[in-house]
Parts: C-alpha cells; structure tokens; sequence
C-alpha cells in the first residue's frame, strides 16, 4: 500500500511521523509518496533510515517514489542519498 | 532570540570592542605587533562565527578585513592615520551587519552603499600595497604550504537537535573553507524504529577535508556547539591516525565502514588490531578502555605541543573542558576507593576495641577519610552544570509548539545558574520537554478564550529551578485553565485506574495524568494528548530518584513540582539494623531520630501512628513491611524521614551511625522490591539496603489508605 507523507518530516513532526510509520510497518508494501514532501531535516533523515531498518528486520524493503529534485538536494546535503536507495 | 544566536551576538560585541581599543590605542600613536594581532584575531574570530551561521555578508566583509590586516601584520602594509579611521569606520559598520544578521534584517540602501565604499578603500589598501607581485607569489607559495587534509570524526549528544544548530550550516562553512573531499553518514547506532527517540541523534558523520586551515580553525567551526558535539580532528598524514580513531570511538563497525567509504585503506590497520575489533564486542568495549588509557599520554603530548604554539595566538583561558567520560570515570575509582576506606576504618574500628586505646592508625584512617571526602566533593562539583543552558534550549520548542497551534506563550526561565549533576540535566531534559508541552497544549488557552475569562491574552509558562533541603526543585507552572478534578477522575474511573468507591485527594486526583493511558484532552493533538508520555515523564523522574507533584487551581492553572537528588553516585547514609539485614537511609532525609519506648510501645497498641510533640507522625515497621527477622537486640528506634512536605517514622531495630555510600544497583530482579532504591558493601564485606525514601512514604500513604 502505498501512503502519503506529510509536508515535512522535521524535528517538530518526528514525534508523530515515528508512530505513523511503526503503524505502517506492518503493511505488506512499504512504499512511500514523497511528492507533498518540501522539506526534511537531519531528524527527519535519521527516522527514514531507522524506518528501513525496522522494515529490513521484516525483511521488506522500503521504497520512496515522487522524490523532488530539492528533497533529494537536502538528503544529499547530508551524503544519506544512498543509504535511503535515492543515489 | 535563540541561545546559539545570543552567544554569536555576545561573542561579536566582544571582538569588536577589543578592535576598538586597539584602534583607539593606534590612534593614540600606540601601533605595535600586539594592537594589530588583537585586530587580526578579532576579524578572524567574527568571520569564523558569522560562518558558521551562514551570514554571508559578514564572512565577506570581514574576509577583505582579515586579508589587509594579514598583510599588515607581515609587514607588507604600513599603517597611517587614514588607515585607522577606515577602520574605526568598518568596525561600526560590522556592528551593524551583525545586529541586522542577528534579527533578519535587511541593510538599507544607504548602509549597502558605505559598506561598498568601505570594502573599495580595503581593496584599494589591499592592492596597493607596495610589493604587489610578491606578496602574490607569496600567497600562492603558503597555498601549497599550508593546504592540508584533516579528518573530521563527528558524532551529537543526546541534545544536539534540540539546539537547532542545522548540520547543513557546518558542512557549508566546511565547503567554503575548503575543500570536503569525503562525507560519510555512519548510521549503524540508528536503532530500529521501536527503539527510537527521533530527537536524539544517533547518526553521525566522517568528513575528509582539505584546506589550509589549522585545526583549531576547524574546532572553531563547532565553538557554538561545543557542548553537544563529541569531535575528533586528526591529520590523516599522522601513522595510525585511524587507527586510533577506531579506538577513541569504540565503534565496531567504524573500520569497516571507513575502509569501505575509502577513508582509509586495510594497510593502515596493523594486523593485531584487526584481531581486537573483530572479537567479541564486549570485549572490545574493555578494550577499549583500556587502548584509551595508553593513547592518553601520547595524545596529552601533543595537546601540549599544541598549547604551546597557539599559546601566543590565544589569550589563556581559565576554563578547561574535559570529557565528561573522564570524570566519571574518576567518580567510578573514587566509589571504590570510599569502601575500601570504610573497611579500615571498620577494621581499625575493631582493632580499637581490644586496646580501648586510639592508635595512630586510628588517627591516620580518620583524616584520609576527610580528605577523602573533599576529593569526593570536588569531583562531584566538577560534574555539576548550571541548568540554565539546558532550560535555554527549551526557548525555541516552546515557542514554536505555541505558535503551531496558535497560542500566544511568554517563556520565562528563573534559577537558571542552579547547579545539578550533568547526567542528572541530560536525563531530565525529555521529560521536561514533554511537560512543557503538555503545559502550553492543554493548560494555556487560546488568546480569544483567555480574553473571555478576563486574563491577558498572552499565556506564561514559567520553569524555575532551585535548591531545597538537600534536593532541586524543578517547576513548571502556567497560568492555564488548570486541570479539571472532575473530567480526571471521571476518566480514571472509565479506565478502571481507580474504583467509583475510591476517595481521593485533590493532590491524588492531579497525581491520575500520570497514570498510564489517560488523556483528558478532548481532542488528540499532534503535541499531546494520546496519554502515553506522562506516565514515561513520572517513571523518567523516579529513575532518577526524584519525585513530581501536582498543583492546579481550575481557571488559575497549574503547577508541577519536580524534586531531584543533587547528584546520582553517592549518598551520605545512616546505617541501621532490623532483623540480620543492615539498611541505608539517605541522611538528607533524614530529620531526626527517637527511642521508641516500652512506655510509648505500649500507649501506641495497634495504632500506627505516635504523637510526637503534639503532632500525630505516621510510623511504617520496617519489620512487617519487609518480612525480617525479630529484633537481636530488643531495642526500638523510630527514624523520622520526609520527602517534601511529608513524614514518616520508619521503626527500626538499631541505629548504627552515619555511613558514606556508593549506590551500587540490585539488578532487574529487585526492581520490583518496595521501598529500596539499590545496594551497597559495607567495609565489612556486608550488603546493605539503601532504602528510596520518597517510594516508601508513598508506600505508607497507599497501605494507611487501604485500611
């Protein structure tokens, strides 16, 4: 199933977005829209890569779709493109 | 304004007050190497920090700045008397880049317009300097000289995102000092999402960079954050630079991870160190203690070395920022070191009552013990931090929940300077968080319903901090809607945490929002509100041996009083018997203590409370609650114990003095054991019981309740 992100996955929506996504984990496609997505932070990056862990141990895999060209700047500001599988 | 910011502000009025004394001296005729260094450095010193804040108007203002007095201060440049005024005039216009960098702020047009002036003239100096060529040729030369490649190793503390410092801001400062040749995100401490607490940072980053920088250079780009960074900066041309990086991080997957982002190569790891880092990883982790010891000395060399050179560079500093690491572990020897003095003491104790006569021993173990006790004050101390800096961090999460659901919120901070153990503010500070937010998402009320109720349409939260009776009280209060008794209750009784026959005290009452799955919220909101977390915040707090307490007037607001303990590691105890088992009572909670009498034994019966000076105290029997033994001696002593404002006389057999202790834990297997908080050796070999004060009145209030 594929679901929806918020606008933005910052500090001030870590909080919510983590049991969002533990929520999710249970789903049997783990697909994530990323279109609405502006902005993201290292908090937000660093719960996406926990997120694919948590998936991995499930063994399912995690895939991002819609990735904007500025979104994808803003991981790769931090070089974390490739672990997310964007690079 | 945010703390990071106030500091930057604080840190430029500095510099730029220096640079004026300076010019004022030159003006004076007073024009010598140490007027033009001080200006040199205090440029510097402001480009530095206005980069890491990405004011890029700043950075290159003062870069012009910075290259003629470089110049100057080689000798290239003579300084005249229009020369200060042009500098006197640029200090005045920086101050103004900075004080419009620091509010947002736009220059108008007629500052954009001196400050071009301004730059034009400094060109002008710049590249009319007598040699010009040379100085060009120069410049190249100290490029190739000086361009060097560090490696930057760096990982956050527990609070570094709440700082808000951006990373992105330090990698861009790090882009235009030069050259980032290598990032790495090292993400294997990322825990899966169930063990996740997504503001504190797990992640962490190698960066190889290539610049002609020096390394306190790069260590200034983290001036701002120092306190929640843990960086190590190494010259990648140093023999088995990463290998003891690897050592210093004690992270088994780090070798890995660097050979295969192409840091390092397999070679520059010897082949007894591979054997180390593959085996066991417990094993490591001692070993890695252990490696840290041998590095130490080699490292503090070299940190003298460094000292030295830069010693001219730098005024001295009276601070000195040590590990935290290391200080615990200092505190970790000292707890030892406090039993074993105990044993000599018992053992001299002992000795002595055969002689009946006080030895020199006797004498000698005596004053080591003092001594002992300001060695164990001053590590303490020097573990103590002001929780100002971390209450400062809570500014910008206030104000920004408030203004996402719409609430106007006045923050106010008193008793920041109150000291408490570092360890103590770290893990206290979430809870904080989250109370805070509680307070402004439920207490504070919309501006149109405050104004409807008569109160000012700007809420206030306030979080005071301050000493009290050996303890610190940490309170939040906001003049709120304050909690509704009966919406409370009500829900407790619909999720069966308390029965309808139940009588309950208004503070029993405020006390149920801590209780698991309530939320009296009517709506769910992204802040709070779905009832978990409360109950994390009290078990957070009384992990920490601290208690929380509720007040709230309906309409006026509320108020949560958290009291801590100074500090984690050692309590000063009083020792006593019931039954065979010895037990500790932490002596700041101690009030005094009493004989209890056959007479009074008597008068007392059944009842479990005695009349003390006229006032009735309840009394807990050690003895009963416990389970121990009957008394080997047949004497009774009641000692008086309170915890805020309440007391309780415990009934105990023998009352055996004071006892300095180190708190050992029991394990998960005691956990649930009422009334006692850990354990400690005696000098005698003996395990004794440190009793938890605060859980154990709330255990007499709960047993006096039920009867």
């Amino acid at each position: 199933m594929t679901f929806e992100m918020v606008e933005e996955i910052t500090i001030y929506e870590a909080e919510k977005l983590k049991e969002l996504l533990l929520e999710k984990l249970d789903d049997a496609e783990l697909l994530l829209d990323m279109a609405k997505i502006q902005k993201i932070d290292i908090v937000g990056i660093q719960l996406l890569i926990s997120f694919i862990k948590s998936a991995e141990a499930r063994d399912k895999r995690v895939e991002f779709k819609n990735v904007s060209e500025s979104l994808y700047e803003q991981i790769a500001a931090s070089s974390c493109e490739n672990i997310l599988g964007l690079g | 304004m945010e703390e990071e910011l106030e500091i930057f502000l604080e840190d430029c009025d500095d510099q730029l007050q220096f640079m004026e004394n300076a010019l004022v001296e030159m003006q004076n005729g007073i024009i010598d190497e140490e007027a033009i260094g001080a200006i040199f450095r205090a440029v510097h010193t402001i480009k530095g920090s206005a980069g890491m804040f990405g004011f890029d108007d700043i950075v290159a203002f003062t870069h012009t700045g910075e290259n003629l007095f470089d110049l100057i201060r080689q000798g290239k440049v003579e300084v005249n008397k229009e020369m200060i005024d042009l500098f006197l005039r640029c200090k005045d216009y920086a101050e103004k880049l900075v004080q419009a960098a620091v509010n947002s702020e736009e220059l108008d047009e007629e500052q954009k317009r001196i400050g071009e002036e301004l730059t034009n003239k400094l060109i002008a100096y710049i590249e009319g300097k007598p040699q010009e060529s040379a100085v060009e040729v120069l410049k190249d030369e100290t490029l190739d000289e000086s361009e060097q490649k560090w490696h930057i190793s760096l990982r956050f503390h527990q609070e570094f995102f709440t700082t808000g410092m951006s990373i992105n801001s330090i990698f861009n400062f790090f882009n235009k000092m030069g050259k980032v040749l290598l990032k790495h995100p090292i993400t294997y401490n990322i825990p899966p999402l169930e063990e996740l607490n997504p503001i504190h940072p797990y992640i962490g980053f190698e960066i190889l960079f290539s610049g002609k920088t020096t390394k306190e250079e790069l260590e200034d780009v983290f001036e701002f954050v120092a306190d929640d960074v843990d960086l190590i900066i190494f010259d990648v041309s140093e023999k088995g630079a990463y290998e003891s990086l690897v050592v210093q991080r004690g992270e088994a997957l780090l070798q890995k991870e660097l050979i295969a982002a192409s840091f390092a190569s397999q070679e520059m790891f010897s082949e007894t160190f591979l054997k180390d880092v593959s085996s066991e990883e417990s094993e490591a982790e001692e070993k890695k203690e252990l490696k840290k010891e041998i590095i130490a000395p080699q490292e503090s060399l070299e940190k003298q070395e460094e000292a030295k050179k830069s010693e001219s560079k730098k005024k001295s500093s009276t601070t000195l920022r040590v590990d935290s690491h290391k200080i615990d572990l200092l505190i970790n020897y000292m707890s030892e070191i406090v039993i074993t003095n105990s044993k000599i003491l018992s053992l001299v104790e002992r000795e002595n009552e055969e002689s009946e006569e006080s030895s020199e021993l006797e004498e000698a173990a005596y004053s080591m013990k003092e001594l002992l006790e300001y060695v164990r004050d001053g590590i303490m101390d020097m573990r103590m931090i002001q929780v100002g800096d971390s209450f400062n961090k809570f500014r910008r999460i206030v104000i920004d929940t408030a203004k996402k659901i719409g609430k106007d919120v006045e923050f106010v901070i008193s008793g920041g300077e109150t000291e408490l153990d570092k360890s103590v503010v770290e893990r206290i500070s979430d809870p904080l968080i989250h109370m805070l937010r509680n307070s402004i998402d439920h207490g504070i009320e919309l501006p149109e319903e405050r104004v409807a109720k008569g109160k000012r349409a700007k809420g206030r939260v306030d979080l005071r901090a301050y000493p009290d009776a050996g303890s610190i009280v940490i309170e939040i209060e906001d003049d709120g809607g304050g909690l509704d008794k009966e919406r409370i209750l009500a829900k407790a009784i619909e999720n069966g945490v308390v029965k309808p026959s139940d009588k309950l005290s208004d503070e029993e009452i405020y006390k149920l929002i801590f209780a698991a799955g309530l939320s009296t919220a009517d709506k769910v909101s992204d802040i709070s509100g779905r009832g978990v977390g409360m109950d994390v915040v009290k078990r957070n707090i009384e992990d920490l041996r601290g208690s929380v307490d509720i007040t709230s007037t309906y309409g006026v607001g509320s108020k949560i009083t958290i009291r801590l303990p100074l500090t984690l590691a050692i309590i000063d105890g009083f020792l006593v018997q019931v039954g065979l088992t010895k037990y500790i009572i932490p002596l700041e909670n101690i009030k005094e203590c009493i004989e209890l009498t056959k007479e009074e034994e008597a008068q007392m019966g059944t009842n479990e409370f005695i009349n003390l000076r006229g006032e009735m105290l309840p009394l807990l029997n050690i003895r009963d609650v416990l389970h121990e033994e009957e008394s080997i001696s047949n004497r009774k002593n009641i000692v008086i114990v309170y915890f805020g404002n309440k007391y309780v006389g415990l009934i105990v057999d023998e009352l055996l003095g004071e006892y300095q202790t180190v708190i050992k834990s029991l394990g998960e297997v005691f956990v649930n054991l009422p009334g006692i908080s850990g354990g400690s050796i005696l000098g005698s070999g003996e395990i004794a019981l440190i009793f938890d004060v605060p859980r154990l009145i709330e255990l007499k209030n709960r047993v006096g309740s039920v009867k």
